[in-house]
């Protein structure tokens, strides 16, 4: 085996031409091949006979040789060619199958006519008998073989198409999970707030439950619509960093800057709520100053720049997504597979969700 | 009477615990509030509380934390709106673990839990805090590599990187997408980053198994795989890797 591999690789490197390969390739195994049958070759003996041994070899190098150029190159030519490979199945084994026994017998007829005696009946017709046995031998196996392969494809095929068939599903269902999780704790603490503020600021605790109320009622509508406009989004936006302003009381500013253009624009649904939570606690995390947050869309050329800037505590030099930024990962590629680019930038502090979509196909 | 500080980021929360624990009068005497970790242990140090009323999840540190960081620790009730601490909690010196929520009810039965303990005495720091912040702080399992490039840092997802490939000083991250990227890291320190699936067939090459298209048996024991990304990369395995690749791949 490893003879064989390291014979492989030389033959490779010292013969460049693949087709000189090919062809010394099946000029050995088509003489072991006639040598294997010399006990059928009736015709050989007598030649052996005739013409001593060394000629007689000479006599099925030649024949072999012959069969190789014309039988061989012939094959490969229909094989290979793009033409009769958009034949149908049976079309083309069927083409291969004929120029094989034409060229194995119109050669051996050929070979026969320029060397032997012509009075010799018999052996006229074991030549041609012989070539047409073994091109129609070789013919069927490489028809069975072609087959078995082509049935090997075909269910291949089928695994890989059931496969995205039920890749296609789990990513819909995974898209339906993502979006539906709203932080629980988020909930928790904004029921909380709202309890508090009940007794001592009625106005503040109406605004924020009208604010909740208007948040769940986006999640839960548009549970089945992955897209959402750029448009929505904001508005989500707002909702949530609404709600976290009342909670943090005077801790907390937010701004919003967008072209014209950019309201239209689809986007994943709640793309941008799991980075203003990450914006928020980031902020907040640097506790002598005002946490400030700032949107940043404007249009691309091909596509949309969503930036999320906040002025907390630089990003870590090993950036572990949490939940919130792996959701955002997710949906990504599901909906932008290898169309989106997601940066995270120190000056100003800021996470840059590019996506690319054709002009086009934006309002689609 | 204990000497009380309430600790938590929210004014809403920490109003709420003033105005519950007002009936008690008495008991509870409000000497200060935090909105977050600095801000507590300085207050903690500064005036000496009996009692604190912690808030787990502040936002520059953990509730635990803060605790690490006190010589003396004085008699802690956590609140938070996260109910998987709780069991945990106990098992620092907590006296109680009150849900947001805060509700009247509970803290009734707080106060009765006090009066039944009577004076409090001293607390034995918590031998396993450590353990509980570690836990706490527990990285969720990394599914990306950071890569750092002039000011910007970029994630490059393990699902996306067909293989690693160490140059000099320098290790070049391919992408399924045929993109790369450089990293200062060296091979070896970021194998510890990268899952169990990236799997080294090569002194200088790292791949991952699971964006494999095709593997071949070479000659010399050596491996040809051909990577599963846009250009259908083919590397070649080391000869003294031939052992760990044939065991890894159940050859």
């Amino acid at each position: 085996m490893f003879l064989l591999a390291n014979f492989k690789q030389l033959f490779r490197k010292s013969i460049r031409n693949e087709w000189l390969r090919a062809n010394i390739s099946a000029w050995l195994i088509i003489f072991c091949f006639i040598m294997a049958l010399l006990p059928l070759n009736g015709g050989l003996f007598e030649a052996i006979g005739e013409y001593g041994v060394g000629m007689a070899l000479l006599g099925q190098a030649i024949l072999v040789t012959l069969n190789t150029l014309i039988v061989f190159n012939s094959v490969r030519w229909v094989v290979r060619h793009p033409r009769f490979k958009q034949w149908s199945f049976a079309k083309h084994q069927a083409l291969i199958l004929v120029t094989l026994i034409v060229t194995a017998v119109s050669t051996s007829l050929l070979f026969y006519i320029a060397t032997a005696e012509r009075e010799n009946i018999h052996n006229w017709q074991s030549t041609v008998l012989i070539s047409l046995y073994f091109a129609t031998g070789v013919g069927l196996v490489h028809v069975f073989s072609a087959y078995v392969s082509l049935e090997r494809q075909k269910r291949m095929d089928e695994q890989s198409l059931e496969l995205s068939r039920l890749r296609e599903a789990k990513a819909r269902a995974e898209l339906e999970a993502l979006q539906a999780k709203i932080n629980p704790h988020f909930l928790y603490n904004a029921l909380g707030a709202i309890a508090d503020l009940s007794l001592t600021d009625g106005l503040r605790a109406r605004e924020m439950t009208l604010a909740l109320a208007d948040l769940f009622r986006y999640s839960l509508n548009y549970a089945g619509d992955n897209y959402a406009t750029v448009e929505e989004e904001l508005q989500l936006s707002s909702l949530y960093l609404r709600i976290e302003q009342i909670r943090f009381e005077n801790k907390l500013q937010y701004e919003v800057h967008t072209d014209a253009e950019a309201g239209a624009f689809r986007v994943p649904r709640f793309l941008l709520q799991p980075l203003l939570e990450n914006a928020v606690k980031h902020g907040l995390k640097a506790t002598d100053r005002l946490t400030s947050i700032r949107i940043d869309i404007t249009t691309l050329e091909e596509g949309i720049s969503i930036a999320v800037e906040d002025n907390g505590p630089p990003f870590p030099e090993e950036l572990v997504p949490r939940y919130g930024l792996q959701s955002v990962f997710d949906k990504l590629d599901l909906l932008f597979p290898n169309r989106y680019e997601v940066l995270f930038l120190a000056q100003p502090k800021a996470v840059v969700i590019k996506m690319y979509t054709p002009k086009a196909r934006r309002h689609v | 009477m204990y000497k009380v500080l309430l600790v938590d980021d929210e004014p809403a929360a920490r109003r709420t615990l003033r105005r519950l624990l007002e009936p008690y009068g008495p008991l509870f005497n409000i000497i200060g509030e935090a909105a977050n970790g600095g801000e507590a242990i300085e207050k903690i140090q500064a005036l000496h509380p009996e009692l604190v009323f912690l808030d787990i999840r502040l936002p520059d540190m953990s509730g635990f934390e803060v605790l690490q960081q006190l010589k003396e620790v004085p008699h802690i009730i956590f609140t938070t709106a996260y109910e998987e601490y709780a069991i945990q909690a106990f098992e620092t010196f907590a006296v109680d673990y009150l849900l947001k929520p805060l509700r009247e009810e509970r803290i009734a039965q707080t106060v009765e839990k006090l009066q039944r303990l009577g004076r409090l005495g001293n607390t034995d720091t918590a031998p396993d805090l450590q353990a509980l912040i570690d836990r706490f702080n527990q990285p969720v399992a990394a599914t990306s590599l950071s890569v750092r490039t002039g000011d910007r840092i970029n994630l490059l997802r393990f699902d996306q990187i067909t293989y690693l490939e160490a140059d000099d000083k320098y290790v070049w991250i391919y992408l399924v997408t045929g993109q790369k990227y450089l990293s200062g890291a060296t091979l070896s320190s970021l194998v510890e980053k990268l899952p169990a699936h990236f799997f080294r067939i090569q002194k200088s090459y790292l791949i991952n198994k699971q964006l494999i298209r095709e593997m071949h048996r070479h000659y010399n024991g050596r491996y040809r795989f051909v990577m599963n990304d846009t250009n259908s990369t083919t590397l070649y395995s080391g000869r003294t890797y031939q052992q760990e690749i044939r065991k890894e791949f159940g050859l």
